[in-house]
């Protein structure tokens, strides 16, 4: 077990002295170093042992391996909830008092996806007889893990589709239906309904619908770009004095549009190839001759490590490819090989830079 | 594919690009999502004060706030494909609720990534709560649980200290006023109850597996 040093008493290197009994005594070792790594004192020592253990034989790995899948599947029973019940009857923690919290950095460590409409049937229902408890209530806001799309249903039954590492906060009622795209994209499947308009606002944009599909995105250079798929979409600058109107563009499917962070529309509206915008939606990034640098804000939403480029100069360098979500690790390696780029892999990020 | 192509440098990792592929997810896909969220906004209703209260008094208010993690815990539920097959949902909630919380404290992460490294499985692998690998593992799951009725009062305590609560046996110690050497030996002693009862189920499981082929194993967790 483990000693008064706390290390585990398992002998790696003369092992086998039971001979009676290897398997068993294969197993004991596996538990002791199982119970080692739970001790909540651990040393790189003894972590190193343990690597050697480890790799001495394929029965050390199956050992720890069952062993481990034994201590995994304990907090999945329901053993684990009657326990937890009781102690939290018996043992109830001491709670400080509740702090104030920056609910939107806060939530988007935590929040995912979930359908709107139960948060709002909490917020309406169920926190106003539990405020004494110091519980409050949930943001309304959602958001996407870094590597992976997240797929959301709201209340009205539009259809939303965040991109990796994006994030909204939706305020649904009785007479409006409004989305604050936080960053990132997200892309709209949107039910109609003649009653509410559907509107999506980010910096100073705001898009207006009633039933159709669109995709918002924040690009490179704090642009945004909408992009619509199906139906009828208005495209508004907020201006950020009141006394200014606001300019209005209408886009039909396959247009587009970007719009600079004071809400400012950039070029005129263009088409775009819906294969190639929305291959997101299907795990898939495809690029026509499109700049480097966009294509590393795409790939940052679906890696843990992110790229950051520090020489300017290869920024616009045109990429046509077509990967997986899967395939991103590839395709920086590819980039080495088929542009003068150099790629550094660090600690915490990944730095290209002209070779 | 247009004629520009052929002109800009190429770089393509798959370049066999299926029509299918680049459609957007159809939406008769989410079909059955506004049944299902309707069912969510009723347990939402009756469980999510409990979760919470839960939560607090387990773990303290955090972080992570008990709020945000029984809003995660709530969230993955609502993602189960299969949720009707969950007969304790509140039950299977909580048991998400720990997971995120103790992925959250200190030395677990360290010990998990640690273990994940030597694994060589991705986090994904070793996370429990993949919901249909939790449906498929019920009956050891079931077995585990049977044997933890087995333990001693003292043994039970310890095991669900450290690994529900998540402990460290210093900390256990303090709480409890058993030794080190104590806690040690009881979970030990313990988890070789559980290993025995998991191992003699794979066993007898191997051997109905061998007498009819045409059954499908779904007994154990994947190989991580």
């Amino acid at each position: 077990m483990i000693d008064k040093h706390n290390k585990p008493q398992v002998n790696y290197t003369n092992q086998e002295t039971e001979k009676t009994s290897s398997v068993k005594s294969t197993k004991v070792q596996a538990r002791e170093w199982l119970i080692y790594f739970n001790s909540g004192q651990t040393t790189k020592e003894q972590r190193d042992n343990f690597v050697l253990w480890f790799n001495e034989n394929d029965a050390n790995k199956k050992a720890f391996k069952q062993s481990y899948k034994v201590w995994q599947t304990i907090g999945i029973t329901d053993s684990a909830v009657e326990w937890l019940q009781q102690y939290a009857n018996q043992n109830s923690v001491t709670l400080p008092t509740k702090k104030s919290k920056n609910t939107f950095a806060k939530s988007t460590l935590w929040l995912t996806g979930i359908a709107a409409s139960v948060l709002f049937i909490v917020v309406n229902n169920t926190f106003k007889a539990t405020n004494t408890l110091g519980v409050t209530a949930p943001e309304i806001v959602f958001t996407s893990p870094v590597g992976e799309n997240r797929s959301i249903t709201l209340s009205d039954g539009t259809s939303v589709t965040l991109a990796g590492n994006s994030s909204i906060s939706v305020n649904i009622n009785q007479h409006e239906r409004h989305i604050l795209l936080h960053k990132g994209s997200a892309y709209f499947d949107v039910i109609h309904d003649s009653e509410r308009v559907f509107s999506v606002s980010a910096q100073q944009t705001e898009v207006r619908v009633r039933g159709t599909a669109f995709e918002v995105k924040h690009s490179t250079d704090n642009e945004l770009k909408i992009s619509v798929k199906r139906g009828l979409v208005d495209v508004a600058d907020l201006p950020e004095q009141g006394n200014k109107d606001e300019n209005i563009v209408q886009l039909h499917p396959n247009e587009q549009l970007r719009t600079n962070k004071n809400g400012a529309f950039i070029n005129e509206v263009t088409h775009f190839n819906p294969e190639t915008e929305f291959a997101w939606l299907n795990a898939r990034l495809i690029y026509d001759n499109v700049p480097l640098e966009n294509v590393i804000l795409d790939i940052n939403r679906y890696i843990k490590k992110p790229v950051i480029v520090l020489d300017e100069s290869i920024n616009k360098l045109p990429i046509t490819a077509s990967f997986t979500f899967d395939q991103i690790e590839p395709v920086l390696t590819g980039l080495v090989a088929a542009y003068s780029i150099n790629l550094t892999e660090q600690d915490n990020r990944i730095v290209l830079t002209k070779n | 594919m247009n004629k520009a192509l052929h002109n800009a440098p190429l770089f393509f990792i798959d370049s066999d690009i299926k029509e299918s592929t680049v459609k957007p997810a159809p939406m008769h896909a989410l079909k059955d999502k506004p049944k299902k969220s309707q069912s969510i906004d009723g347990l939402f209703r009756e469980h999510w004060f409990d979760v919470c209260r839960l939560l607090q008094k387990s773990y303290g208010s955090g972080p992570p706030e008990p709020e945000d993690v029984a809003q995660e815990a709530f969230s993955r539920f609502y993602q189960i494909n299969n949720a009707e097959k969950i007969h304790d949902p509140k039950a299977y909630i909580i048991k998400i609720a720990i997971n995120i919380t103790l992925k959250s404290i200190g030395h677990l992460c360290k010990t998990r990534e640690f273990i994940t490294e030597q694994l060589q499985a991705d986090e994904a692998q070793v996370d429990t709560f993949c919901p249909e690998r939790i449906l498929q593992s019920e009956q050891r799951i079931a077995l585990i649980q049977k044997g933890t009725e087995q333990l001693s009062d003292k043994q039970r305590e310890i095991l669900m200290r450290a690994r529900i609560k998540g402990q460290t046996y210093a900390q256990i110690s303090a709480d409890t006023g058993w030794s080190l050497t104590d806690i040690c030996r009881q979970l030990n002693t313990a988890m070789s109850i559980l290993e025995k009862i998991d191992e003699e189920s794979g066993r007898d499981n191997k051997k109905s597996h061998k007498n009819n082929t045409d059954k499908s194993f779904t007994n154990a967790l994947p190989d991580e």
